[in-house]
């Protein structure tokens, strides 16, 4: 049969080759090799065909064919619609436009990007102590005093800090960090865990975690990463839904209650959709959608980048409708948004870029790509069709 | 091979006149390889999954204005799956930079040509293999991490790795051949 054509060396060379393993000098002889003679260029190319036709067989099973056709067929599915319901609605839409056409483009409509006043996000947010007091963390740099003793260090750097090596009491008090739309904050909390606030999102947790768990409430959306303390569970509730975690890094985005999203990015989480559910456990790589209103949620494999980017500070989006886009982008650059056309929302883009981005940069890289053009009048973003 | 023509036509006639059916055949016959070989380029399956989904849709929404054609349909899918992996990659892979795209083709037509056929093979025999080679395929092949990063996953060391995995595609390279070779006589017997 098949005669062997390369000693076991060579194969494991050639293998670690065409996987990208050997450094610049190496990959040189091996093409020097392949060239130096027939024999070996047959062999070559012999094992190049079997490695090829062996990693694609490999991946086949792990390709996710049904989250795949769910996407796709969404989009076929939402043509085939538009186009009954655009004949009915072509009226009420050509009214509906006349209206924002006089209503909100600037004067100078042929400069789509003209100054504007919009900054990117920033290090925002208010403290309400236990007491009832609010301060402004970008006004106040000195340490503050807790009831219980405790101090809470501000750093315009790196945010708020709770005092790890505070008096043991067992008063519970609790403080709150609201975060404002246009804002995000950076704190750790007593016991360590670090929390990433996003633009318009509070949180609220005791300062001493003194009893058998800790306990935090959250509104809007947080990047946890948890220090590990198997004794006392770590809790996030919104509202009805809670998470249970012992040690690990997950975002929560519960800006909308009826699609709070929990993405996993290491460690183990269970998860109740609401006080009547029972506990589901997420495994990393995973996603959580949840209606923290019916109870319902489903679990699904992601790539966990376009969830988690915020908090490294950069703005990812991958394959997202354009209604979703901008729901952000009005919390990040505090903004409204308006759509003059509704089928702009299911336009999808893929993005990448610095969070403090200018947002012109944004929308000049969606207008370049897309059908859609975006013109800025003071606080507002009108959407509108090429 | 036949049959894949027949596909193709269907694809093209339905997907002109914007029938979903279209796109759902075109899904049903291409998405998986095209994966496959989006993620040659790239060893980023979750990443070549994107890229063929946006292309699907970019050819549904008529963003790609051409018709489409039966008879070089699937080396049409295959240029642009290319084209956008390479606008989307940010380190090369050494396929890309060492190996003519001409030979990864002509492999990947064949491998398409009797995918189903070759997956179950392959996935058979890695069936007998020991759990930690398997993890070891399933590390390097499907989630293109290096030996250094499998070994120190696994708590073992690098050329564990590199032995093992050499042996696996050893044993796999024969079963392929084996096969082919079976199939070669299958093909002269029955010509004769």
């Amino acid at each position: 049969m098949e005669k062997r054509l390369l000693n076991q060396e060579m194969e494991e060379r050639l293998l670690a080759f065409f996987n990208g393993e050997l450094d610049e000098a190496a990959n040189e002889e091996i093409r020097q090799w392949a060239d130096s003679d027939p024999k070996n260029r047959a062999a070559y190319d012999a094992f190049l065909k079997d490695y090829l036709r062996l990693r694609w067989a490999q991946e086949d099973r792990h390709i996710q064919v049904t989250r795949a056709w769910q996407r796709i067929s969404a989009t076929t599915r939402g043509k085939r619609q538009r186009r009954i319901y655009f004949t009915v609605a072509a009226s009420i839409a050509i009214l509906a436009v006349a209206a924002a056409v006089f209503l909100f483009i600037p004067k100078k409509a042929n400069q789509p990007l003209a100054q504007s006043s919009i900054q990117p996000v920033k290090p925002q947010a208010t403290l309400v102590l236990s007491t009832g007091k609010k301060i402004d963390l970008n006004q106040a740099h000195l340490p503050i005093l807790e009831q219980d003793g405790s101090t809470v260090n501000i750093d315009t750097l790196s945010g708020l800090r709770y005092d790890t090596a505070a008096p043991q009491t067992t008063q519970l008090i609790y403080n709150k960090i609201i975060v404002p739309r246009g804002g995000e904050y950076f704190l750790t909390l007593a016991d360590g865990t670090q929390i990433w606030l996003d633009a318009e999102s509070t949180l609220e947790y005791p300062v001493q975690f003194n009893t058998t768990e800790r306990r935090v409430k959250l509104q809007g959306k947080a990047y946890f990463s948890v220090t590990r303390d198997t004794t006392k569970p770590f809790l996030v509730e919104v509202d009805k839904f809670s998470i249970r975690v012992h040690g690990t890094e997950f975002n929560v985005n519960a800006h909308d209650a009826q699609r709070i999203e929990t993405v996993l990015v290491n460690g183990s989480i269970g998860f109740k959709a609401n006080a009547k559910s029972a506990e589901q456990l997420l495994q990393p790589h995973q996603l959580a959608m949840v209606n923290s209103l019916t109870g319902q949620s489903e679990i699904r494999d992601v790539n966990i980048l376009p969830h988690v980017a915020w908090k490294n500070r950069n703005i990812v989006f991958a394959n997202e409708r354009l209604d979703n886009i901008m729901e952000e982008i009005a919390r990040w650059y505090d903004v409204h948004v308006f759509f003059q056309n509704e089928e702009l929302k299911a336009l999808r883009f893929d993005c990448n870029m610095p969070r403090y981005s200018d947002i012109r940069e944004l929308f000049f890289f969606m207008e370049q790509t897309s059908n859609a053009r975006f013109y800025i009048n003071d606080r507002t973003v009108i959407i509108s069709k090429k | 091979m036949e049959k894949r023509t027949v596909i193709d036509a269907q694809i093209c006639n339905l997907l002109n006149a914007r029938d979903p059916q279209g796109m759902k055949l075109l899904f049903q016959t291409y998405y998986k390889p095209l994966v496959s070989y989006a993620n040659t380029f790239i060893r980023d399956l979750q990443l070549a999954e994107d890229i063929v989904q946006e292309f699907f849709i970019a050819l549904w929404n008529g963003e790609i204005r051409q018709e489409l054609i039966p008879g070089s349909l699937a080396s049409f899918l295959r240029v642009l799956v290319r084209n956008r992996t390479y606008n989307r990659v940010t380190k090369r892979d050494i396929l890309t930079r060492y190996v003519e795209v001409d030979k990864i083709d002509a492999v990947f037509q064949e491998y398409d040509d009797s995918r189903d056929h070759i997956v179950n093979l392959v996935l058979k025999e890695v069936e007998t293999f020991p759990d930690r080679t398997r993890e070891i395929l399933t590390a390097v092949f499907v989630n293109g991490l290096k030996y250094r990063e499998v070994a120190q996953r696994l708590g073992v060391s690098e050329s564990t790795v590199k032995t093992l995995l050499g042996n696996a595609i050893r044993k796999l390279r024969e079963r392929l051949n084996r096969e082919q070779f079976s199939q070669f006589l299958i093909f002269f017997c029955t010509k004769n």
